[in-house]
C-alpha cells in the first residue's frame, strides 16, 4: 500500500512523498515508527498528524492512498 | 452580506500589531467591525517597515499602537479604536480579552500564543490564530468554544530549539497579508456557518497551495489547559516553552552566532570574559533601554556565580516574550565557564 506524505514547515524536505509497504494493515503507530527509524532527524522537531482531512490524536489504520501531513507548529508573527 | 449587523456588532481584540496583526487590522477595519481592541507594547523599528504596511519611516520609536491607531482614525470615520499599549500578559490577559466577543492571535511567540489559547478556552471566546515560518503559514480557526483551541492540535508546547529559533526576518510580506486575509476571511465565515468547528489551514506560498485540516478534541489538550482562572494566574508559560531559567555551561553552543553572553557585572569586576559574542551591560543599563542583545535569539545570562544573572534573567524573559532567556549556573567562577577552561589549558 502506498501512503502519501505532507511535510510542512521544517519538516518539508526531509521526507519523501510518499512511502510503498509490502503490507497492508499498516496503522499510524507503526508509520509513525517507520518514519523515526529512516528519517531520524524529525525526531528533533515537535509535530502533529492528520490522517486525510482530520488531525488525529489517536492509533488509526491506514489504507492504500491515504494522505498523512506532519505539521509542526509555527510562532512567526 | 446577510450577517453583516453581526459582524459590525462584535467586539474584536487584535493581539500583536506585527506583520500580520497589520493587515488583519485592515482588513476587519474593512469589512465592517466598528469596535477593535489593539494590545501591543512594542515600539516601531526599521526592520519593521518592509512587511508592517501601517508604519513609515517617521514612526520610527513611536507605539505601534499609538501609529496604528493614527492610521485607522485617518482611513475609516466610525470604528471605535481602544489602544492597549502593553504586552499580554497573565496579570492583564483575562481582564482585557474579557471585553471582548473575540480574539485574533498575531503574537510572534510561543508563550504568547499558548497563554492566549488557554485564556480564551476558559473566557470562551472564539479565537483566530495566524503564524508564519520561512515561507509557509498556518492559521487556525477555534469557533467551537467547548475545546481546548491551540492545545487541541499541539498539547504541549515544543520545546526543540530548532524551532524557537528560526529566522523570522526573511518572511516576504505577501505571505503575512496572506495569512492575515485567510483569517479574516474564516472570521467572516463564522458568521455563516451554524455549526461550530475547528479548523486547521497551512498555507504555502511557494506553491500557492492551501490545505485545511479538522481539529478533533484531543485528551492530552484537555488534561494540559488550565481549567480555573486561578491555575491559569500559576501558569508559567516561559517555563512551559523555553524550560528552566537556568542553564549549564556545558550545555551552551559558544560556537553558535547566534547567542549573545550577557555580562552583567559592574565595570570594575574583573576578570573579563575573552570570547566572541560576549556584551557587557549592567543591569541598570539593560533597564534604561540598552537592548543590543535583541538581534540574537538566545541570550545567556551570566554574573559572578549566577545569582544576580538569575533576577536578570526572570526580568529580561518577562519584557522579551520571544527570546530564549538563560541564567548561567556558577557564573564566570563555575569550573566549566571559558574562564576556568582556559586557565588549566583545555
Amino acid at each position: 500500500m502506498v501512503i502519501k506524505i505532507l511535510a510542512f514547515g521544517m519538516l518539508n524536505g526531509i521526507l519523501p512523498e510518499e512511502i510503498t509497504f509490502q503490507n497492508e494493515g499498516v496503522d499510524l503507530e507503526l508509520f509513525r515508527a517507520y518514519l523515526i527509524e529512516n528519517y531520524p532527524s524529525i525526531t528533533q522537531y515537535s509535530y502533529s498528524i492528520a490522517v486525510n482531512h482530520a488531525i488525529v490524536n489517536q492509533n488509526t489504520e491506514l489504507k492504500n492512498g491515504d494522505v498523512i501531513a506532519l505539521m509542526p507548529p509555527f510562532s512567526g508573527g | 452580506m446577510e450577517n453583516y449587523q453581526d459582524i459590525s456588532n462584535s467586539k474584536v481584540l487584535i493581539i500583536g500589531v506585527g506583520g500580520i496583526g497589520c493587515p488583519v487590522l485592515e482588513q476587519l477595519a474593512k469589512v465592517g467591525v466598528s469596535k477593535i481592541g489593539l494590545v501591543d507594547g512594542d515600539i516601531v523599528s526599521e526592520s519593521n517597515l518592509n512587511r508592517q504596511f501601517l508604519f513609515s519611516v517617521n514612526d520610527i520609536g513611536s507605539a505601534k499602537v499609538d501609529v496604528a491607531k493614527k492610521y485607522i482614525d485617518n482611513q475609516f470615520n466610525d470604528i471605535e479604536l481602544e489602544v492597549y499599549n502593553q504586552f499580554l500578559t497573565l496579570e492583564n490577559a483575562i481582564e482585557i480579552i474579557r471585553a471582548y466577543d473575540f480574539v485574533f492571535d498575531c503574537t510572534d511567540n510561543f508563550p504568547s500564543r499558548y497563554m492566549i489559547s488557554d485564556a480564551c478556552t476558559l473566557l470562551k471566546k472564539p479565537l483566530f490564530m495566524g503564524a508564519v515560518n520561512g515561507l509557509e503559514g498556518q492559521v487556525f480557526q477555534f469557533s467551537n468554544i467547548d475545546s481546548s483551541f491551540y492545545r487541541d492540535v499541539f498539547p504541549t508546547p515544543p520545546n526543540s530549539r530548532d524551532i524557537l529559533t528560526c529566522n523570522q526576518s526573511n518572511v516576504p510580506p505577501e505571505l503575512t497579508n496572506k495569512i492575515g486575509t485567510l483569517m479574516v476571511s474564516n472570521f467572516i465565515k463564522h458568521f455563516d456557518s451554524i455549526n461550530e468547528y475547528n479548523l486547521f489551514i497551512n498555507y504555502q506560498l511557494e506553491k500557492n497551495e492551501i490545505y485545511q485540516f479538522d481539529i478533533l478534541a484531543n485528551q492530552k489538550g484537555y488534561e494540559n489547559t488550565p481549567k480555573t482562572i486561578g491555575q491559569f494566574l500559576k501558569s508559567n508559560y516561559q517555563i512551559q516553552c523555553f524550560g528552566n531559567t537556568t542553564i549549564n555551561w556545558q550545555e551552551i553552543d559558544l560556537d553558535n552566532h547566534d547567542i549573545c553572553i550577557l555580562d552583567i557585572r559592574e565595570k570594575h569586576e574583573g576578570p573579563a570574559l575573552t570570547i566572541n559574542q560576549v556584551l557587557r551591560l549592567t543591569f541598570d543599563e539593560i533597564q534604561t533601554g540598552n537592548d543590543d542583545f535583541l538581534n540574537k535569539n538566545e541570550i545567556y545570562v551570566v554574573c559572578d556565580f549566577g545569582n544576580r544573572s538569575l533576577n536578570v534573567a526572570h526580568y529580561l524573559r518577562s519584557v522579551f516574550p520571544n527570546k530564549m532567556v538563560f541564567s548561567v549556573l556558577g557564573g564566570v567562577n563555575d569550573a566549566f565557564s571559558p574562564l576556568n577552561l582556559k586557565q588549566h589549558g583545555s
